[in-house]
Parts: C-alpha cells; structure tokens; sequence
C-alpha cells in the first residue's frame, strides 16, 4: 500500500488595488491608467527606477478572472530588451520568467541573478488577453530601495480562517503548538536561502467565514482563491499575508494543500487577488511538518520562484544554479515526473513541482538571491 | 492527485485498497481524504457503504469528500443518501453537498436542490445552490 499512499500524497502545487506601502525601503510610484489597444497591449508604460534599486514589482488590474495577463516586453535603460514574450518578433529563450495571470498582473524583476537590473528609465508593455476588447488597467510600481544583505526578514500576517474545529484563532494561535511547528519547519526550509520568518501577526477573518473557510477552485475558475485574497484583513503592509482555511478543494473534490498567487504574487500591495496565499489545515493536527512545507514552497512561489521543473518536464526555472528534471526522465511515461525520476534532478528542492516532507530539502544560493529581494523582505 | 486513469490503470485490487486507505487513522487526513475521494472510480458495494457512513460521520472533511465520491460513483442513485447530507448541521458539508449534485446536472438533483433552497436559511449556501441550478 506504501505506494499508493506515496500517489495520493502528492503535494500537487497550483497556480491573484491599490498599494498602500510607503514603508521605509520601497519607493512607490502610482504608473497612472492604460487601455489596451485590440492586440490586448497597453503600450510602453514608463518606469523611473531609482539609484540602489535591487528589486521592481509592477502590478496592473484588475482585469477579471476570464481574462489572462502577462508582459509583453520589458526595455531597459538602454531601449534593449530585456523580457519579450514567446510570441514576441524578439523573443530570446534564455531569460526571465514572468507568469499569466487572471485578473490582477504582478510582474517582479529580477527573478534570476542571470538578469540583474539596473537604475534609469526603463518600460514595460503589458499584454491584457481580453479578445480584442479595450481593457483598461491601473498600475503602480513598487521600488525596493534598501540594501540586501546574505541574510533577509519575511514578516507575515496569518488569517485564520473558520478553524474554530481545530480550537485556533488569533488568541491562541501564537501558543498552539502545532502551528509554531509548522512555523519553525518552515523556517528550517527556508534558512537554506538566507531567509528568516521575523513579526507574525495573528489575525481573525473578518470576512465571510462561511464562504471561504473551505476555498473551491477549479482549473478555470479561482475566482473564490481571488475574492479571498482581495479581502481586507488588516496587519502590516511589508509582509506576506498566509490565509490558513479548513480546505482548498478543487472541482472534483480533492484536496489541494495549498495555493499562492502568481508566481510571483503581489507583495507588500493589499486588495488585490494576487495580494496573498492560501494554505489547507486538514493535516495540522496529524502532519504539522507538511504545513511547514506547504508554506515554505507556496510562499516561495509568492516571493518569485518557480518551480525547479515544472510537472511534465518541458519547462525550466530561470536559475541557473537548480538541477534541471526533463521529459527525458519520465521514464514511466505517465502524464508528470515521479520523485523517483527526478532523484539527483531536483526531487530534493523545496521547489520540486510536488515536494515532500520526507527527505532533506534545500533550497539553492540563487533561489535565496530571488526571496531575498523581494520588496516583501527587509 | 493521480488522475481516475492513473489509479484505474494500477489493476485489480486498486479499489480495496483504497477502501482501507480512506479508514485508516494511522494516515494523515488528507490522504484518507482523497483516497475517499478517489472511492468514486471504484464503484462496488464495499465503496457504497463505507462512503455512506463516511458522509453521515463525524468528520467533516471526510464526508465532503464522500458527497464528491457518491456523485462521481454513483450519479443519479447517490440523490438520496446526498439529499440527505443537505441537511446537515454542517455548513460546509451542505456546501460540498450542493457541488456534487450541482456536477450531476440531472432532473433529480436540481429538483434535491431547489427543495432545499426552500428551507435553507445560511446565505452562503443559497447563493451557491442558485448558482449551481443556473449553471
Ligand atoms: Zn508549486
């Protein structure tokens, strides 16, 4: 039955305002609102990045969960570019990653210490997939300005959520024993990318309890996933907001472990859908590690990672210091790579495509050069 | 999650084991979860039973995943025992409830619906309820 087991244990990974920063070390710049035009482009949107930059976030929305968004193309000072798309005349196959998104558009760069930036007027062209009908969107850019150093601090705010079964709410969170296990888990995981979980502020869901305490997803529709993300939750703005519900269920009922926006998500930007992630609690009580992992590799996504290779092979992170698991290793030929396929490949990073608790997971140098730049992280 | 094809395609026995997978307390709660929901491609009596005592349990996440289970299993014939589980005391479980026979798009489980929707009084669970019967 071993096997079996290991099948439905899987931790398969799926793939949403206005910022409200202002905090000591992000410069944020309103970019003003676009329409595209009936190609779904917004045009060359303007980007003054300031002196000692190590990190931009832009995000443009919202528009709509029917409807995909990505980046066109991105220029550097110099007008060359430095992102286009694949369906771009100048597309370049080694370079950045910027994901397509529904709803609300977050675009973070750098996401590889391949593709550093630099200061001075850059722009970014934002490809709104709306089918020929003008879309308008509102921008805004976020500059993180103070330095990085070996070692950074991610503070978070976690949303419980209609836990009540499991006797957790924001007063007895920080002395539940579980959940700071799962904290401390997590913490271990990440400490290989010089990543150190700082201030938690515990938060009770002001929201619709009912409604999003079980979160119901489906490969065409994360609207639920979205609205929850957008709610009002307070805490503190330069941080990384956790939702911890009973479930996330998708449309035939299974359970997904959990759900970060994007990647990346919308950091330190509150109200939008991409403002957060979403964490499954079922196994709190039986598996608290697994919590920790699930937030380790979720919250990654969210800061800027991908996974090391996604779940057929075909595609790549854009690190250049993480093993690569291709279509060549599906040596079983099923629709996804096995841990086994992939063991030396990737099998072992906490971004493997479905990570587990039962080995020792790293995290490379260049994935901590990606967390620890986020604009989240201080 | 390994798709009905991928299970199905492991050979006989597959169902059995499942079937003590979804009972076993020794296992985590989310893979006794979707052991039970993968119950629903291994339609026998064995399955029918234990997922009927599972969706009249005490374990909520369980008896969600039992309501998917006997709709994916079991169609039509599950509108009873699912009719049943609509009235549960359980908001989430009436919610899952109106997703499974939301997913059967048949006569018998819009009419199960739309008779509850007479007497349920959560607003979340009747906002979902219409939304399955439009769908
Ligand atoms: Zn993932």
């Amino acid at each position: 039955m071993t096997w079996l087991i290991a099948m439905l244990g899987l931790v398969a990974c799926g793939n949403n305002g206005t910022g409200d920063t202002g905090a000591a070390g992000l410069d944020v710049q309103p970019l003003g609102s676009y329409t595209t035009d009936t190609g779904g482009l917004t045009g060359n949107i303007p980007l003054e990045i300031p002196d000692g930059t190590s990190s931009v976030l832009v995000h443009c929305g919202d528009y709509g969960y029917d409807v995909l968004g990505t980046a066109w193309d991105i220029k550097d000072s110099s007008g060359a570019y430095y992102y286009t798309n694949q369906y771009h005349d100048a597309y370049a196959a080694t370079q950045m990653r910027v994901g397509n998104l529904d709803d609300h558009l977050p675009v973070l760069f750098p996401v590889s210490p391949d593709h550093d930036i630099s200061s001075g007027s850059w722009s970014i062209n934002a490809w709104i997939a709306s089918g020929g009908t003008p879309t308008t969107v509102d921008c805004e850019a976020i500059y993180r300005t103070d330095p990085v150093g070996s070692s950074g601090t991610i503070d978070l705010n976690v949303v419980l959520v209609g836990l009540d079964g499991l006797g957790l709410d924001a007063s007895t969170a920080a002395d539940d024993a579980d959940l700071q296990a799962a904290l401390s888990y997590a913490q271990d995981l990440w400490s290989d990318a010089g990543l150190v979980i700082g201030n938690v502020t515990y938060l009770d869901f002001k929201g619709n309890v009912d409604r999003y305490s079980v979160v119901d997803i489906s490969d065409t529709d994360a609207s639920e996933f979205g609205d929850l993300l957008k709610q009002d939750v307070g805490g503190t703005t330069r941080a990384m907001t956790v939702f911890f519900v009973q479930e996330i269920a998708d449309a035939s009922g299974a359970t997904v472990l959990g759900l970060a926006a994007g990647p990346p998500g919308a950091a330190t930007v509150t109200g939008t859908s991409k403002s957060g992630m979403v964490v499954t609690t079922a196994d709190l009580r039986d598996a608290p590690n697994e919590i920790g992992l699930i937030l380790a590799h979720e919250g990654a996504h969210f800061l800027g990672l991908f996974h090391t290779s996604e779940k057929t092979g075909d595609v790549q992170d854009p690190l250049s210091d993480t093993p690569e698991c291709t279509e060549a290793s599906n040596t079983d030929g099923n629709s996804y790579l096995d841990r086994d396929e992939c063991a030396g490949k990737g099998a072992d990073n906490v971004m493997f495509w479905a990570p587990a608790i039962d080995i020792s997971s790293t995290m490379t140098a260049d994935q901590g050069w990606v967390l620890r730049r986020n604009p989240a992280v201080h | 999650m390994p798709t009905a094809q991928d299970l199905q395609g492991l050979g006989d026995g597959v169902g059995a084991e499942l079937l003590e997978m979804a009972l076993d307390p020794s296992l985590t709660h989310t893979q006794r979860a979707r052991a039970t929901v993968a119950l629903g491609w291994f339609p026998t009596d064995a399955s029918l039973a234990t997922l009927g005592s599972l969706l009249a349990g005490s374990d909520d996440l369980l008896a969600r995943k039992a309501a998917f289970a006997l709709a994916t299993g079991w169609a039509d014939h599950a509108v009873p025992l699912l009719t049943t589980a609509l009235a549960s005391d359980s908001v989430q479980l009436r919610m899952a409830t109106t997703r499974a026979l939301g997913s059967l798009r048949s006569d018998s489980a819009k009419a199960a619906l739309s008779h509850r929707l007479d007497a349920e009084t959560n607003s979340a669970v009747q906002d979902l309820i219409r939304a399955q019967l439009t769908n």
